[in-house]
């Protein structure tokens, strides 16, 4: 029975270990082995977060990320997050600027498979039904995902619901998201095949973190069920919290009967070359985790948890983390279990510290909480079951009707934000990272910055070889001779092989 | 609901991950704390095998390891593998010396309970009836262990009968032990309940390994189960093919709602100094591994792998190591399912690579099998399950009669006593000797000088003065509290 693979390297593998810090160059090193590597899709960081982290901190051009992709994988199914968005999290542009950045991805061929969650803030009634066929007429594949979180709604009915709702949009995958890597064996042996008998035979993927050490053993529990296609990584960017590693998930596959359809030998090849990128770069090795039951107590995922290590220090209370973890778990069931995954876990955490801070709970109460109250994630952020005596107090706070004012304000049009951003004389390219950046200054720092940093490539051995030279002073030159053909590559900082009486000048030098 | 920690750090921590190559130093720089930590026992390495290592490679005294623990753990349950044996797997000395040998570790005080394996040798039947008794009447707890292993005839049931077996020897507490690392959940599920229900109010205890990364979670099933002690130890020798780590075990048990009975706090400068002794010395640390399946297929223990993989490279066939290994699986089954345990997995694994080496099956036998069909090593290793083509084949060699002949002229212990030097030879040396084959390698220890030393919070003032050595650039150092002070200078300062 064949296993396929989707490939999470490059963008939450990135993105779990590297704070995404993968450059363009990284992906350029192994680019072409991954295309070869017979992956059913293969991620790419595409999304406004992630344009947006290049420029600033790598000071790279996304178009240019965009372009190497299309160019080095052109038969790879490349798929990334994506919605009714550019910057998750943002207020929602103009639906024309959402279907313009995301057209000109598919158009330069870096784009074609789009992965859209499903479940968080009422996506599937807000955006879905014009989202879902935008992305269609672009000819983009559509897989969309629900998240999966531990709490009294979300039962394996809910999941078989919320797959049935999905199944009607036509998606070409469904899959599940588990963004805390909380599946366990046993909740998988009653969730998945809900999850698959809804599916009424689109195929079903499981998308898993090894943030508890479980996932590895979870994914082979899948395929017993019936799962067949599964997320995993390349190490150095597998493991940690990040997707187990296709080599320990293929090896174990197989061990079991199955045909897993990859081609791990290639694959070898991009994991001692991330290493080594890693090395060079001084960035983390995802390493297997000890198993941690804290993770089914709090879920607050490990990113929110640094971030609020570093708020609780700033404020002089770190000593009361652990407080308001406690506290964290008794807001998020007052709220009706949200899904602990941003925005909302951000809410829950930011409600816990203030409320532990103050001595007294809900006493300030941030807008976000009051717009949670009012309804403005939808369904699926948990309002409806929020507790009653909370939410009424909510709602009448003055504070409310002011935020129900400012929500008043009329929809932007594509014209003003264009305008506004340089008007009509912009290219496309241009205006879309001017929007994303904000303006112009950091894109200025970008190009100011020069070519992308280039890491060794077996597409370039003789500039590779050429770099290397370079370091090395006490090399004159490097002579290769097969049969007839012979060359000669020279040091041009050292004496010439002439000088030392070495090749004769016949030979074709470099 | 408590939860109880045996630690193994010295023990098979250092066995499986520093190869039993923990000297006594190292024991000493964490033993204190070690001491305050609240373990219902501490396993130290004070076993023959482990003395042999410690003599051999370290060149240091196991008498003053012992000694050491001793002084240092008084009040800890200082606990070790033991057995009718001083070196496992050898043949077996007479009773007196065995009887010796752990009397000796009483007296000193190295000693206060015993492991023993139960179901890989007939242990039950063989030496159980005059070991216990021994042991006991040295004051000793006993723990009787029964080995794991997944096998059409390890059944719950099996596990059962087994439990019943050795619960009569009223034993202070029985454990399942894990060697490879191969229980699940699943397993654990069905099975620790039967092994629980049959202790009829013994202790159960369960020791595994984390070989294939199941152990953390397999421990928190434990549990809920009702087991209520695990055997854990302290990182660096925790995880990869050692036991959990105390902390992460202690830790997830806390989430449980259960209550360890160990102080984490104490345990936190052994790891510390633990991490910087590995470092020193370029030991490994361990690190969890990622779930292996492999294990479950061939059960081959990790050491035999590494082991097999050195000795098919003296063949020149090092690349049919898997082939080896395929070949394992049959002639386990064809054998009648051995556990997967020293001497068994050797027996095994040596007989699969002379099977491919040969390309014929079973057309050279190596002695161990024929003594297998003999029924040498009991009911427990499978013998009376084996294929009864290949019996009746192994048992039909002439080599059998040869083998069946041979004369066991057991030595006595005076016998032994003289060969080892006589009557003016202290009961330690005797032992000694008797544990390296005689004097040489006890005369290269003596000559090797004092144990290594290192750094330990009992010792501030010679760690500093060592660390002065270190840093010529430093000319002295200056401590006041109050009215009192204390200079030292720096002679290797320039």
């Amino acid at each position: 029975m064949d296993v396929r693979f989707v490939d999470t390297t490059f963008r939450d593998g990135s993105q779990s270990h590297w704070a995404a810090g993968i450059r363009i160059g990284m992906i350029e090193a192994v680019a072409q082995t991954m295309g070869q590597a017979g992956f059913q899709a293969i991620e790419v960081p595409l999304s406004g977060n992630h344009v947006k982290k290049l420029v600033r901190d790598a000071k790279e051009s996304p178009w240019d990320m965009a372009r190497m992709v299309a160019r080095t994988m052109p038969r790879t199914v490349k798929g990334t997050m994506a919605g009714a968005y550019i910057m998750p999290f943002e207020a929602m542009p103009p639906k024309p600027l959402i279907e313009l950045y995301w057209a000109h991805l598919v158009k330069l061929g870096a784009l074609n498979r789009v992965q859209v969650t499903a479940n968080v803030t009422d996506q599937s009634k807000r955006v879905f039904p014009w989202l879902v066929p935008m992305f269609r007429n672009m000819g983009l594949q559509i897989a969309l995902n629900l998240s999966y979180t531990i709490s009294p709604r979300h039962t394996d009915e809910y999941y078989a619901r919320k797959t049935r709702e999905l199944i009607d949009f036509g998606p070409d995958v469904v899959y599940l998201k588990d963004q805390g890597g909380l599946l366990t064996v046993d909740r998988a042996r009653t969730l998945l095949p809900a999850m698959l008998q809804s599916a009424s035979g689109v195929p079903v993927e499981l998308h898993s973190h090894c943030t508890t050490g479980l996932a590895p053993l979870v994914y082979l529990e899948a395929l017993k069920l019936g799962i067949r296609t599964l997320h995993t990584s390349v190490p150095p960017l597998a493991n940690g919290s990040g997707q187990p590693s296709v080599f320990n998930v293929a090896g174990n596959a197989q061990l079991m009967g199955f045909s897993p359809r990859v081609d791990l030998t290639r694959l070898h090849t991009v994991a001692e070359r991330l290493t080594a990128v890693a090395k060079q770069e001084r960035l983390p090795i995802g390493v297997p985790l000890e198993y941690d039951a804290a993770q089914y107590i709090h879920q607050v995922p490990g990113g929110v948890i640094s971030n609020l290590r570093n708020q609780l220090a700033g404020m002089r209370i770190l000593d009361r983390l652990e407080e308001v973890l406690d506290e964290s778990v008794r807001v998020r069931k007052d709220l009706g279990y949200p899904i602990m995954i941003t925005p909302l876990s951000q809410f829950v955490v930011s409600q816990a510290a203030i409320n532990v801070m103050m001595g007294d709970r809900y006493k300030h109460v941030i807008d976000e909480v009051i717009m949670f109250a009012q309804g403005v994630y939808g369904e699926d952020s948990g309002y409806p079951w929020m507790d009653q005596n909370l939410k009424d107090r909510l709602l009448g706070l003055r504070r409310a009707q002011e935020l129900v004012a400012l929500r008043k304000n009329p929809d932007i049009s594509l014209k003003e934000v264009r305008s506004r951003l340089g008007g009509p004389g912009v290219s496309d390219e241009e205006f879309l990272l001017r929007y994303i950046m904000k303006g112009e200054a950091e894109i200025q720092a970008m190009r100011a910055a020069g070519p992308p940093k280039r890491y060794f490539n077996a597409s370039l051995p003789l500039l590779t070889l050429v770099q290397e030279l370079g370091k090395h002073r006490r090399i004159g030159y490097v002579k290769l001779q097969r049969g007839k053909d012979s060359l000669v590559v020279q040091g041009r900082s050292t004496p010439s092989p002439n000088s030392r009486g070495m090749p004769d000048a016949s030979e074709k030098s470099v | 609901m408590d939860v109880h920690f045996i630690d193994t750090t010295f023990r098979d921590g250092a066995q499986s991950l520093w190869a039993g190559g923990i000297r006594t130093g190292m024991i000493e720089a964490v033993a204190d704390h070690m001491e305050r930590a609240g373990f219902d026992a501490a396993e130290v390495p004070v076993g023959g095998n482990y003395m042999k290592k410690l003599v051999r490679d370290s060149k240091e005294d196991p008498w003053e390891l012992a000694r050491l623990v001793a002084r240092k753990m008084p009040n800890t349950v200082k606990s070790s593998m033991a057995g009718a044996h001083v070196i496992p797997f050898e043949a077996p000395p007479p009773r007196e010396l065995v009887e010796l040998f752990h009397a000796r570790l009483v007296e000193i005080g190295a000693l206060n309970r015993a492991q023993l394996t139960s179901n890989t040798l007939d242990q039950t039947k063989r030496s159980f009836p005059w070991i216990i008794p021994a042991f006991k009447n040295l004051g000793l707890k006993i723990a009787l262990a029964l080995s794991y292993s997944v096998s059409p005839r390890h059944t719950d049931e099996y596990y059962a009968q087994k439990t019943r077996e050795v619960v009569a020897f009223k034993p202070d507490a029985i454990y399942l032990k894990d060697q490879g690392g191969l229980l699940t959940m699943d397993r654990a599920r069905t099975l620790l309940p039967v092994i629980v229900q049959n202790a009829n109010g013994v202790p159960v205890e369960l020791h595994s390994h984390c070989t294939t990364g199941l152990a953390d979670l397999v421990y928190m099933e434990a549990i809920k189960l009702g087991v209520r002690t695990l055997h854990t130890a302290v990182p660096p020798l925790a995880n990869a093919s050692s036991q959990p780590s105390v902390f992460s075990v202690a830790r997830n048990a806390r989430h449980l709602g259960c209550d360890p009975k160990i102080d984490e706090k104490e345990l936190r400068p052994v790891e510390e100094r633990l991490y910087a002794i590995a470092k020193q010395e370029k030991l490994p640390v361990g690190a969890p591994l990622e779930y292996d399946y492999g294990q479950y297929v061939h059960q081959v223990p990790g050491g035999v792998i590494s082991n097999l993989r050195h000795q098919l490279h003296e063949m020149r066939i090092a690349h049919r190591v898997e082939e080896v290994i395929e070949e394992s699986i049959q002639v386990r089954k064809e054998l009648g399912y051995p556990i997967m345990i020293t001497p068994h997995s050797q027996f095994m694994v040596t007989q699969s690579a002379i099977n491919v080496a040969t390309g014929q099956r079973y057309k050279l036998v190596i002695d161990e099998l024929i003594l297998f069909a003999q029924g040498v090593y009991g009911e427990d290793s499978g013998y009376t399950w084996m294929d009864q083509n290949l019996k009746d084949s192994l048992l039909g060699m002439p080599r059998a009669k040869e083998l069946a002949s041979r004369k066991k002229s057991a030595i006595t212990f005076k016998e032994l006593r003289d060969q080892m030097g006589g009557p003016g030879v202290s009961d330690e040396e005797f032992l000694l000797r008797y544990i390296m084959k005689g004097t040489r390698e006890i005369e290269a220890m003596r000559a090797a000088g004092r144990p290594r030393q290192y750094f330990g919070a009992t010792m501030p003032l010679l760690t500093l003065l060592r660390e002065l050595e270190k840093c010529g650039r430093v000319r002295f150092v200056h401590v006041s509290r109050g009215g009192s002070s204390l200079s030292i200078g720096n002679q290797y300062s320039a």
